[in-house]
C-alpha cells in the first residue's frame, strides 16, 4: 500500500527527481529524512525509508549547513567514507569506500556515469555544490543495476532543478589561499515548462605544506562552470527534461623531481555533458523512460621544465562517452515493482599515451529488477541483475540479492549480496609510456579481463523513538583479478618495464555504524564509527591509505528563532601505510601517524532567510604533511547567500 | 522555447586556449659535447647521452665529440653507460688534485661482453661502477672514483666523474673532470 502510495507520488512527479522538501534547514530531523525520494538503491524512486538497499543520503540543507564548496569537501564529513587526494601531479580527489580506492566506486550524475577519470580517479572537486540538490551513496555492489566500477558501491549527483515559479541565488565566499567561490542560479517555473541557469566561479591560489622546496602541494584553481536545466512537459503522460552543462578548470602546481628537475605543471580540462530525457507515463503503475547522454572531456596537460626545454611535456586527452537507455518500470499486482531496461555505451578515447593514440569500446548491456514485497509488507526481497556485452572482454553478468525485513517498527534489517565488476580501463589496455628521465617504461595489455568482486553486506537501523537511530552495517569485499602494474622483464639499471597483469587479490571487511542523537531541541549529533579491515593478499598486507580504524562526530545547533545555525566537526582516521617502492622487488612500510581533522562553522540568517552570513574554519588543528596527507592546511572562510523564492 | 539554450551552452566554454610556449632555451636539441676549460690545467667536460640509440665518442686529445669510425676516441657514452677501447686503471677514493702521475699498472678495459643492450647491471664495462643507483628515486650519484686513462693517442689523463643530470635535473647529461697526467715513471 505504501509503495502504491510512493509509486503515484512518483509517477505524477513531472521530474525522476525528487521534489521534496523545502530548501531550508531542517538538517535535524530523522523523519524528514526518512520521507526524501531516492533513486539510486533502486534505480526508480522511493523513500530512503522504504529502500530495501541501504542509502546515505546528503540534502541540499546538509550541503548548505556543511559549508563545502564541493563534492569533494562534501563527502569528506559523510561517515564511512574518505577523500583521497592525489600527491601533486593533477590534484585529483577521490573518494574510499569499504576500504577500496576511488576506481572502485562509480560516480553518477542524474543517473549518468560521468566521465573523465584519471589513473582510475574521477576527481570530485570538480562537481560544485552550488549545482547539487541531493548526494546518495549507495555502499555495497551496485554492478547488478549500473554495471562497470560499482564494485564499493555508487554516489549519485542529483542536480539543482528550479522548484518555484520564480528562484534565484547568489553566494560568494572569501577564504585562505585566496580562495573565492562565487556563484549565481536562477529559474522559473510556468505550467508546462520549468528552467534553470546557473553559473559558478571558483578560484584557489594554493598551498605548499613545505615551503623548504620550491614544489607545491595543493594546485592554484581556476574553476567556470554553467549549467542548465530544462523541462517540458509536451502533453499530461509525457515529460521531456535536457540538461546541459560545461566547465573549464585550470589547475597549476609546481612539481620537483629526485633529480632536481623542477617542472611547472599545468591541467586545462573542460568537461560538457548533454542529456536529453523524454519520459512517458501510461495507465499509473507502468513508466518508460528513454535516456541520451553525451559526455565530453578534454585534457590538456602540460610539464613546463624550469630553465630547460629536454623533459617538457604536453598532453592532450580526450574522452567522448555515449549512452542511450531504455528503462521501463511497472507494479505488478501492487507487489511487484518490477524493472528492466537496456543500456547502449559508446566510449572514445585519444590520448598520446595509448599505443594507438586512440580507443574506443562499445557495450550493451541488459538489467532486470524485481522488488517484492510479499505478505503484509515487512519483507521486501529484491532479486535482480545486469548483463553486459562488452567489444573489449566480452559478456559479463553481475546478479544481486536484496531482503529488507522490518520485524518491528523501530526496527529495520537488510542484507544484500552481489557481483560486481571493474572493465579494465584504456590505459591499463593500450597504455605506451616511457619515462627515460625516471628510467621505465609501461606498456598496456590489451589480454587484461575485468576485475572481479563478490560483496556482501548485512545491518540493522534501530530507531528509538524520535530522538535516536543507530544504523550498523558489516560489509565483506572480495576482490579477484586485480590489475597491477607489474614489472616485466628487468632492464637493468634505470630501465624498469613495467606492464599490467590480472594477479592481484584483495579482500576488505569491517562495520560501520553511525548514531544519530536528536535529545535536545536544535541540537543534533551524529557520530560515526567505521571498522575496515583490509589486505592485499598478494604481499599479504594492508591496502595502502586505508586506516583500520576512522571515525566522526559532528554537533549541529540550530537556534531558529534567532536564525543562527553552528556546527562542529571532527574526523579522526587512524593510522594507516603506504609502501615504498625500493626498487628491488622490495617495498618497505610507511607509517602515516592517526590525525584529526576539525571544522567549524556558523551562520546566520536575516531578512526572513533572504539572506545567511555564514563563517568558518576547516581544518583547524592544521593536520597534514606534504607526503602522504596533503589535506588543505587550516583556512578560514567567510561570506553570504542571498536568495529570493517566490511562493509555491 | 527554452530548450533552444541546451547547445548553446555547450559551445560557450570553446573559449581560447593559453597555449603554453614554455620555451627557455632550445629544448630537445642535441647539446652534443662541450668542453670548459678550468683554468688549472683540468677541464670539465658535459656529454649529451641522452639519446638511447646513438653513442657519443668523447676524444681527449681534442676535448671534443669524434665520429664513432675514428680512431680517436676514448670513451663512448650511451645514457649511463661508459664504454671505452683503451685502458683504464680505476682508484677508488684517490684525490684529483694529488694525483699527477699515472699509475704503472692496474689498468683494465672493457670486457669483450659489454653490450649495453644487454641491460645487465655489470656488462662488463671498465666504467661500469662510477655511479650509485638509488632504487627508491631512481637517481644516479658519481661514485668518488678516479680514473687514468691511456688514451687511444698513448697520452694519460685523469678523469673524474661528477654528474648525471644538467643544472634543470634532466638525466642523460654526463658531466666529468679530467685532465692529463705524466705517463708512469
Amino acid at each position: 500500500m505504501l509503495l502504491l502510495a510512493a509509486m503515484s507520488l512518483t509517477l505524477a512527479a513531472p521530474a525522476p527527481t525528487p521534489r521534496r522538501p523545502p530548501p531550508r534547514p531542517e538538517t535535524i530531523d530523522f523523519a524528514t529524512e526518512s520521507r526524501t525520494i531516492v533513486v539510486t538503491a533502486a534505480r526508480t524512486e522511493q523513500a530512503i525509508g522504504d529502500s530495501a538497499v541501504a542509502t546515505q543520503v546528503i540534502r541540499r540543507a546538509a550541503i548548505e549547513a556543511s559549508g563545502a564548496e564541493n563534492l569533494a569537501e562534501l563527502l569528506e564529513e559523510q561517515p564511512g567514507l574518505q577523500v583521497l587526494r592525489s600527491f601533486g601531479g593533477a590534484g585529483g580527489a577521490g573518494v574510499t569506500m569499504q576500504g577500496l580506492d576511488p576506481k572502485y566506486t562509480l560516480i553518477l550524475v542524474d543517473g549518468q556515469r560521468a566521465t573523465g577519470r584519471i589513473n582510475g580517479t574521477l576527481d570530485l572537486s570538480r562537481f560544485a555544490a552550488e549545482d547539487i540538490e541531493q548526494v546518495e551513496i549507495v555502499k555495497g555492489p551496485g554492478s547488478a543495476l549500473y554495471g562497470s566500477d560499482a564494485i564499493a558501491g555508487v554516489i549519485n549527483i542529483i542536480t539543482r532543478k528550479t522548484r518555484r515559479a520564480r528562484e534565484a541565488e547568489a553566494h560568494a565566499s572569501l577564504g585562505s589561499f585566496d580562495t573565492q567561490d562565487l556563484s549565481a542560479r536562477g529559474g522559473v517555473r510556468r505550467g508546462r515548462w520549468g528552467a534553470g541557469l546557473a553559473a559558478g566561479w571558483h578560484h584557489t591560489r594554493g598551498f605548499d605544506r613545505d615551503p623548504g622546496d620550491v614544489a607545491t602541494t595543493g594546485n592554484f584553481q581556476n574553476t567556470l562552470n554553467l549549467s542548465q536545466w530544462t523541462e517540458l512537459r509536451a502533453r499530461p503522460d509525457a515529460v521531456v527534461t535536457v540538461t546541459a552543462d560545461a566547465q573549464q578548470r585550470d589547475l597549476r602546481g609546481v612539481d620537483l623531481s629526485a633529480t632536481g628537475a623542477v617542472f611547472d605543471r599545468r591541467n586545462l580540462t573542460r568537461t560538457a555533458a548533454l542529456t536529453v530525457a523524454p519520459e512517458i507515463t501510461w495507465a499509473v503503475p507502468a513508466r518508460l523512460r528513454l535516456t541520451g547522454h553525451l559526455a565530453y572531456f578534454d585534457d590538456r596537460y602540460g610539464l613546463d621544465q624550469r630553465a630547460s626545454d629536454d623533459l617538457d611535456e604536453s598532453q592532450r586527452t580526450r574522452d567522448l562517452l555515449g549512452q542511450v537507455t531504455a528503462q521501463y518500470d511497472h507494479m505488478i499486482a501492487g507487489r511487484h515493482m518490477f524493472t528492466a531496461g537496456i543500456e547502449g555505451q559508446f566510449e572514445g578515447l585519444s590520448t598520446p599515451r595509448l599505443e594507438q593514440g586512440r580507443g574506443t569500446r562499445q557495450r550493451f548491456a541488459l538489467f532486470v529488477q524485481d522488488e517484492w514485497r510479499p505478505g503484509a509488507g515487512r519483507v521486501v526481497i529484491v532479486p535482480g541483475g545486469r548483463f553486459d556485452l562488452d567489444s573489449q572482454f566480452g559478456a559479463y553478468a553481475t546478479p544481486r540479492l536484496a531482503v529488507r525485513v522490518d520485524p518491528a517498527p523501530a526496527l529495520t534489517l537488510r542484507a544484500s549480496a552481489g557481483l560486481g565488476y571493474r572493465a579494465p580501463s584504456f590505459r591499463e589496455l593500450y597504455l605506451s609510456f616511457a619515462n627515460p628521465s625516471a628510467g621505465y617504461r609501461v606498456t598496456g595489455n590489451p589480454e587484461l579481463v575485468p576485475e572481479t568482486s563478490r560483496g556482501l553486506t548485512v545491518g540493522f537501523l534501530v530507531r528509538a523513538a524520535a530522538f535516536a537511530q543507530l544504523e550498523v552495517h558489516a560489509f565483506a569485499n572480495d576482490l579477484r583479478d586485480l590489475i597491477t602494474l607489474d614489472s616485466s622483464g628487468g632492464l637493468g639499471v634505470g630501465q624498469s618495464r613495467f606492464s599490467y597483469v590480472n594477479v592481484g587479490s584483495a579482500r576488505t571487511r569491517g562495520v560501520e555504524a553511525v548514531l544519530g542523537l536528536r535529545v535536545l531541541r536544535g541540537l543534533a549529533i551524529d557520530a560515526s564509527y567505521t571498522l575496515g579491515d583490509t589486505l592485499d593478499r598478494e604481499h599479504r598486507r594492508p591496502l595502502p591509505g586505508k586506516p583500520l580504524h576512522h571515525g566522526s562526530l559532528r554537533l549541529q545547533v540550530q537556534l531558529r528563532r534567532a536564525g543562527v545555525q553552528a556546527q562542529a566537526r571532527l574526523g579522526v582516521q587512524g593510522r594507516q601505510f603506504y609502501y615504498a617502492d625500493d626498487g628491488d622487488g622490495s617495498d618497505s612500510a610507511v607509517r602515516v601517524a592517526p590525525y584529526a581533522t576539525l571544522d567549524l562553522r556558523a551562520a546566520k540568517d536575516l531578512f526572513r532567510d533572504r539572506m545567511s552570513l555564514f563563517l568558518g574554519v576547516d581544518n583547524l588543528l592544521d593536520a597534514g604533511d606534504a607526503m602522504y596527507l596533503p589535506l588543505v592546511p587550516r583556512a578560514f572562510y567567510g561570506g553570504f547567500t542571498v536568495r529570493h523564492r517566490s511562493p509555491r | 522555447m527554452k530548450l533552444r539554450n541546451s547547445p548553446l551552452l555547450l559551445l560557450l566554454l570553446i573559449a581560447c586556449v593559453p597555449a603554453d610556449d614554455g620555451a627557455d632555451d632550445g629544448g630537445g636539441v642535441d647539446r652534443g659535447i662541450v668542453t670548459e676549460d678550468q683554468g688549472d690545467g683540468s677541464f670539465i667536460t658535459v656529454v649529451d647521452a641522452r639519446d638511447e640509440a646513438r653513442w657519443k665518442h668523447l676524444d681527449f686529445e681534442s676535448r671534443a665529440e669524434v665520429d664513432a669510425a675514428s680512431p680517436a676516441w676514448d670513451l663512448g657514452l650511451l645514457r649511463f653507460n661508459i664504454a671505452t677501447r683503451v685502458e683504464v686503471a680505476p682508484l677508488e677514493g684517490a684525490d684529483f688534485d694529488a694525483i699527477s702521475v699515472a699509475p704503472a699498472s692496474g689498468y683494465v678495459g672493457d670486457g669483450d661482453d659489454a653490450d649495453p643492450m644487454d641491460m645487465e647491471t655489470m656488462p662488463g664495462y671498465a666504467f661500469d661502477l662510477w655511479y650509485a643507483y638509488d632504487m627508491t628515486t631512481h637517481v644516479l650519484t658519481a661514485r668518488d672514483v678516479l680514473y687514468v686513462v691511456r688514451s687511444a693517442e698513448g697520452n694519460y689523463f685523469k678523469v673524474q666523474l661528477l654528474d648525471y643530470y644538467d643544472d634543470a635535473g634532466t638525466a642523460g647529461y654526463v658531466a666529468l673532470r679530467w685532465a692529463p697526467v705524466s705517463a708512469p715513471l
